[in-house]
């Protein structure tokens, strides 16, 4: 009977405490909501993010304009992570979400260095990253591009919030991917040398930050070989010191509006508020 | 929302069959339009072959992204004005038709009853000064403005950007460097839009060419990067 119970007491337990998140503030939320209470803005990266494979190595860059809905919130934002000394992640998504999710990967494979004796492998990274967005169902608002050296070569992987995964020579992400992604389309080639990487990356940034409204600031890169690991950053963009010239005319020119009468009042100032 | 015909639907909420993006781009003598030549019925490539370019006169062509039978009426709207101008020993010009497409536009959305399309107006305005290339972009809602180069629907996510960078702080292109952009933003466009083909056309009218519009070659582009993606991870 004993058994029965406890048993028993185990599926109830299951039920009672489900894994994954939790959701029941929602109805609470809702009721918020229709009271006129507005729930707290999500911190989003509005990005562009870009990783080139080259030769040897891996070159991977981001802007640093974090947005919190039309508000830049954070114009020197951290979006190039660091998992191990020649793995990082670019992430785009919610800002807190990709903060935690690097930190757990970093830290996993941390771990898992000191337990096997080896360097971790980038495929590792991809693998955890990819079974801890899967289980929570995207709510984890975390799409990454994982990029670095093993001792079995360079690799670049893409991981979106659903879990979908692939390797790619070359890839972008975030909100100002469709200009990046282009760029890369038009100039990618195999077997490319380090400068021609770097450079690559930057144009493809550049096309990002300049055509999005939520990517901008400044750009940071981060250049992996077997040997060694480059952080180069905060680089800024000519345009985005200085606007470029508009070629447009929006303007009405004077004259446009013919003046039919002219009226002017003369008045004194009596009291006025102007503070120098 | 009730029309007239008690119940049932007389405003446009949804476009059926669409084409896709439109890209164009002004040279020192004139306007180059580039359109693809097939119809969407949503996701599905139902018809090919059709011309989403239209020649007005010699010296305009109107090009539509978005419902198609939209821009037939439109197409039969724009023949009534060329008429009217007609009558009156006038030849409609490109900046006329804009402003006239503008109002149109915008009218029609205020009426909650939009015509489900993106315009590119390209020709040549005839002036004083020996004439200049015109480009003018009116959105469905009746958004409109000139431009040096100008893409509708996905491609100005994704091309907008490159074309720019090609034509900025450069010296003014001809119609051979015009087209030959126009052919590499098609390759580009097949890459990323899933209602984009290979098999397309482009307009062009300027100061010595009267309007016309020309099939070209399709375009294959490079897949080799697929053998890299072999990979279980």
């Amino acid at each position: 009977m004993a058994a029965v119970d406890s048993f028993q007491n185990g599926v109830l337990q299951c039920e009672i405490e489900p894994n994954g998140f939790d959701f029941s503030n929602c109805t609470r939320n809702c009721a918020l909501a229709r009271m006129g209470a507005a729930p707290p803005r999500l911190n989003s990266t509005g990005t562009t993010i870009v990783a080139v494979t080259y030769k040897d190595g891996v070159v991977m860059g981001a802007d640093s304009r974090a947005t919190a809905g039309n508000i830049i919130a954070d114009k020197h934002c951290e979006k190039v992570h660091y998992i191990t000394d020649s793995i990082y992640a670019c992430g785009a998504g919610t800002a807190a979400d990709l903060d935690q999710v690097t930190k757990m990967l970093s830290s996993s494979l941390r771990l898992l260095e000191l337990n096997t004796g080896r360097k971790a492998r980038v495929i590792t990274a991809l693998r955890i990253a990819k079974q801890h967005l899967f289980n929570y169902m995207g709510y984890i608002g975390a799409y990454l591009l994982i990029g670095g050296v093993d001792p079995t070569g360079p690799y670049l992987y893409d991981v979106s919030a659903n879990g979908v995964t692939m390797a790619r020579p070359f890839a972008a992400q975030g909100s100002g991917s469709y200009a990046a992604i282009t760029v890369l389309e038009k100039d990618f080639k195999i077997g490319m040398t380090e400068e021609e990487a770097s450079n690559l990356v930057q144009v493809a940034l550049h096309a990002g930050m300049h055509g999005d409204n939520a990517s901008g600031n400044s750009l940071n890169l981060v250049v992996i070989t077997p040997e060694k690991t480059i952080f180069r950053g905060p680089i800024v963009p000519d345009f985005c010191n200085k606007p470029e010239p508009i070629e447009s005319d929006y303007k009405f020119k004077t004259g446009s509006t013919t003046v039919l009468k002219k009226k002017e009042i003369k008045f004194d100032i009596v009291e006025s508020m102007d503070m120098h | 929302m009730d029309g007239k015909y008690g119940g049932y639907h007389t405003n446009t909420l949804n476009p059926t069959c669409t084409g896709t993006s439109v890209i164009a781009v002004v040279y020192d003598e004139g306007v180059a339009v580039m359109s693809d030549t097939v119809v969407s019925y949503g996701k599905s490539a139902r018809y090919k072959n059709v011309t989403r370019q239209y020649k007005v006169n010699d010296r305009v062509i109107v090009a539509f992204s978005g419902d198609h039978a939209d821009f037939h009426t439109l197409q039969n709207i724009i023949e009534r004005q060329v008429s009217k101008w007609a009558v009156v020993g006038q030849k409609l010009n490109p900046s006329a038709l804009y402003a006239f497409l503008t109002s149109l536009m915008y009218q029609s959305r205020c009426k909650m009853n939009p015509f489900w399309n993106t315009l590119i107006i390209a020709g040549w305005e005839d002036n004083e000064d020996g004439g200049k290339p015109f480009l003018g972009h009116i959105t469905q809602k009746g958004v409109a403005f000139e431009a040096k180069h100008t893409a509708t629907g996905i491609a100005s996510h994704l091309l907008t950007q490159v074309i720019e960078d090609e034509t900025r702080d450069k010296t003014a292109l001809n119609r051979a460097k015009a087209e030959s952009i126009l052919r590499r933003a098609v390759e580009l466009a097949i890459y990323h839009d899933c209602l984009a083909d290979n098999e397309f056309e482009i307009g062009v009218v300027g100061k010595t060419e009267k309007a016309s519009v020309h099939t070209q070659k399709p375009i294959i582009g490079d897949w080799s990067i697929a053998e890299t993606n072999c990979q279980y991870e």
